[in-house]
């Protein structure tokens, strides 16, 4: 019995069924006023996440899980910046504006996939390219075709 | 019906409403051919971009995205051997044994006019069904409503890919992530954290960027460049695309037909979708054929009836989408997001109100499929270029639209925060192989299913017999129970 990362998800996804098993107690308790009441829906569905957890777990532990691994879900140092590019972008976008966050942030994205076809100091010329590119494409698209509103930042 | 339908049509002869559905066309062709894209995350791409849209305009694109990009997941199938969506696996099997024998031009041409027969029977099949199929779920009552609702639910989690436990566990979490927000019947915030942004609920824009758009950037920055020899050469011309009617003939009328009713009824399916139309349809031309040493070696007969399939199912899928509310994928979960923003709801009473305005999603179907086929011999010679597409270009493109697509469609900074959220979730879910249709199903039938189930039990003073006393409710859960006998305990198998 050895403990996979697919059990330890698992696991995680039990700590969560709990978080909200925490949060739905604090709601009135079903049929309490003779209605079933907004806990009702919450309970059965921390029994069916918890169940659905467990067997999980078990296959794990027990060793009769069937794993067909998504071929295309692999964890790596890119998708780690991926994200924190993204938590900047999101950060930045209102204080910033459109403009330069999505030129800064479309560059780095596009460094990114870059640098592996053309290596590090290259993918800088085409980055700066391609992210002035989808800056303007961009605005096209959201402001001047369908007249949505971007931030122009507090500068 | 017959002159709104004709309607549908006539709107398509509107400049602008044709543009879109060309531009949703070659959308949908660039996004299902190039891999780990699919017709699913270009739909939801759109989203944003459809608050602005006329709604006539944001279906006919929708529609034309989803036709052609079913289709497309063969394309990059049969030229490189790496299908663009998991539904073009069957094509590539019999499509790239072809396209080794220096066939290619004749596997996407026969590919293409499958997808177009197929696209176009299920569109014609919508057209007939929807409206009776409408009429009968008018009668329909709350725990009969709460049975479809379950049906639904159920049957996503049983036909998703893999385990069924992890199925179980995605679509708790999306009906989880559904009750967020004020209760839809009593004064009361839930799971919000005191969060003024929380009160509200998760809306469904950001939980679809999330889930399809900013997981699949995700996983892309996970996976390597495809190198050239992944992706040779293929020179061919125009000419070479248009199919030999012989191959046709022996292929025969009644294998397309088959298929095509195959795919349309899977389609209906809540959860049924794409691959597994052509997958069953496969099976089923192999049980009958009079070659079937020739599958999976290149057969002409294969191929037909998997692509048949996979296109009649966009038909297939609408029909309990418009007639009853239920989305039965994850593309007509996001067009069911489509409607709910232009202040139309999927259910009975659509059609019999709005068919007018309905009537041209059903022509864009049609045209679509039409258009399949012509694009093959407009487009056959240039496909092997979709395969080495610059990823710099194409994931800095999605990265923008998915991020400021939510903001400007929301204007919220809250909601690009909750799109990467459930992004970042989602990613995690896929590192573990949990299937996320599942759970984008939860979160948009969530509601649903909690609204009809309170409703019973108040009608019924907390009777849960109230469930069990109608004859439709009763039909439906033996349907429900049917169905996992048939797609779980008893699935078919193509060996």
């Amino acid at each position: 019995m050895t403990m996979t990362r697919q059990a330890l998800f698992a696991l995680f996804i039990l700590a969560l069924d709990v978080a909200y098993l925490q949060q739905a107690l604090q709601l009135p308790r079903p049929f309490a006023t003779g209605e079933p009441g907004p806990s009702l829906m919450p309970m059965v569905l921390v029994f069916t996440l918890g169940l659905g957890a467990l067997g999980v777990l078990v296959q794990e532990l027990r060793g009769t899980a069937v794993h067909d691994d998504d071929e295309d879900a692999n964890f790596s140092l890119r998708t780690v910046a991926l994200i924190a590019l993204t938590c900047g972008f999101a950060w930045a976008f209102e204080p910033l504006g459109y403009v330069y966050a999505t030129l800064c942030y479309a560059f780095g994205v596009a460094w990114l996939f870059e640098q592996e076809r053309l290596g590090p100091v290259k993918a800088i010329l085409t980055s700066v390219v391609i992210s002035a590119g989808i800056t303007g494409v961009g605005w096209l698209f959201f402001v001047t075709l369908f007249d949505l509103f971007l931030p122009s930042g507090y500068f | 019906m017959f002159a709104e339908v004709m309607g549908g049509f006539a709107a398509l002869a509107n400049p602008e409403t044709f543009l879109y559905l060309v531009g949703g066309f070659l959308m949908g062709l660039v996004f299902g051919a190039i891999p780990g894209l699919t017709a699913t995350l270009a739909i939801a791409l759109l989203l944003p971009f459809t608050f602005a849209m006329e709604l006539t305009n944001a279906l006919v694109m929708v529609m034309a995205i989803f036709m052609s990009g079913i289709y497309a997941g063969s394309v990059t199938g049969i030229t490189v051997n790496i299908p663009g969506a998991a539904s073009g696996a069957i094509t590539t099997m019999e499509g790239y044994a072809l396209m080794k024998r220096g066939h290619g031009a004749k596997a996407l041409s026969l590919d293409a006019l499958a997808s177009s027969i197929g696209g176009v029977l299920g569109a014609a099949v919508l057209m007939f069904v929807a409206v009776p199929m409408s009429e009968f779920a008018l009668m329909f009552r709350t725990p009969d409503k709460f049975a479809l609702v379950f049906m639904a639910v159920v049957t996503v989690v049983i036909v998703a890919k893999g385990s069924i436990w992890k199925s179980l566990v995605t679509v708790s979490l999306g009906l989880m992530i559904s009750t967020i927000g004020f209760d839809n019947m009593v004064a009361q915030g839930r799971f919000d954290f005191g969060s003024a942004n929380l009160i509200e609920g998760v809306q469904l824009l950001p939980a679809v960027i999330g889930l399809f758009a900013i997981c699949e950037l995700l996983l892309q920055g996970g996976s390597k460049a495809r190198t050239a020899a992944e992706t040779p050469a293929f020179k061919v011309k125009h000419r070479d695309f248009w199919p030999d009617w012989k191959e046709v003939r022996d292929i025969g009328f009644w294998t397309y037909v088959k298929s095509s009713v195959i795919g349309v009824l899977i389609g209906m399916l809540p959860g049924g979708g794409a691959s597994m139309a052509s997958f069953v349809a496969y099976a089923e031309a192999k049980r009958v054929s009079k070659k079937p040493e020739e599958y999976g070696n290149g057969s002409h007969e294969g191929l037909a009836a998997a692509e048949s399939a996979n296109n009649a199912m966009c038909g297939g899928a609408v029909v309990p989408l418009l007639t009853l509310g239920i989305p039965g994928d994850s593309v007509t979960a996001i067009i069911f997001g489509v409607l709910l923003i232009h202040g139309l709801v999927p259910g009975p009473g659509l059609l019999t109100n709005e068919m007018a305005t309905i009537a041209p999603m059903f022509a864009a179907l049609m045209v679509a499929a039409v258009f399949v086929f012509l694009s093959v011999l407009v487009f056959g010679p240039y496909y092997i270029w979709l395969a080495r597409m610059n990823r710099g270009v194409l994931y800095a493109f999605i990265a923008m639209v998915a991020m400021v697509g939510t903001y400007a469609s929301t204007y919220s900074g809250f909601q690009m925060w909750m799109a990467l959220a459930i992004g970042i979730f989602a990613w995690l879910l896929r590192l573990m192989s949990y299937p996320l249709v599942p759970m984008l199903m939860g979160i948009i039938l969530g509601p649903y299913l909690e609204l009809y189930m309170r409703r019973t039990l108040i009608t019924s003073n907390g009777d849960v017999m109230a469930f069990f006393t109608n004859p439709i409710s009763i039909g439906l859960y033996l349907m429900t129970a049917l169905f996992i006998y048939f797609l779980r305990i008893k699935a078919p198998k193509v060996a």
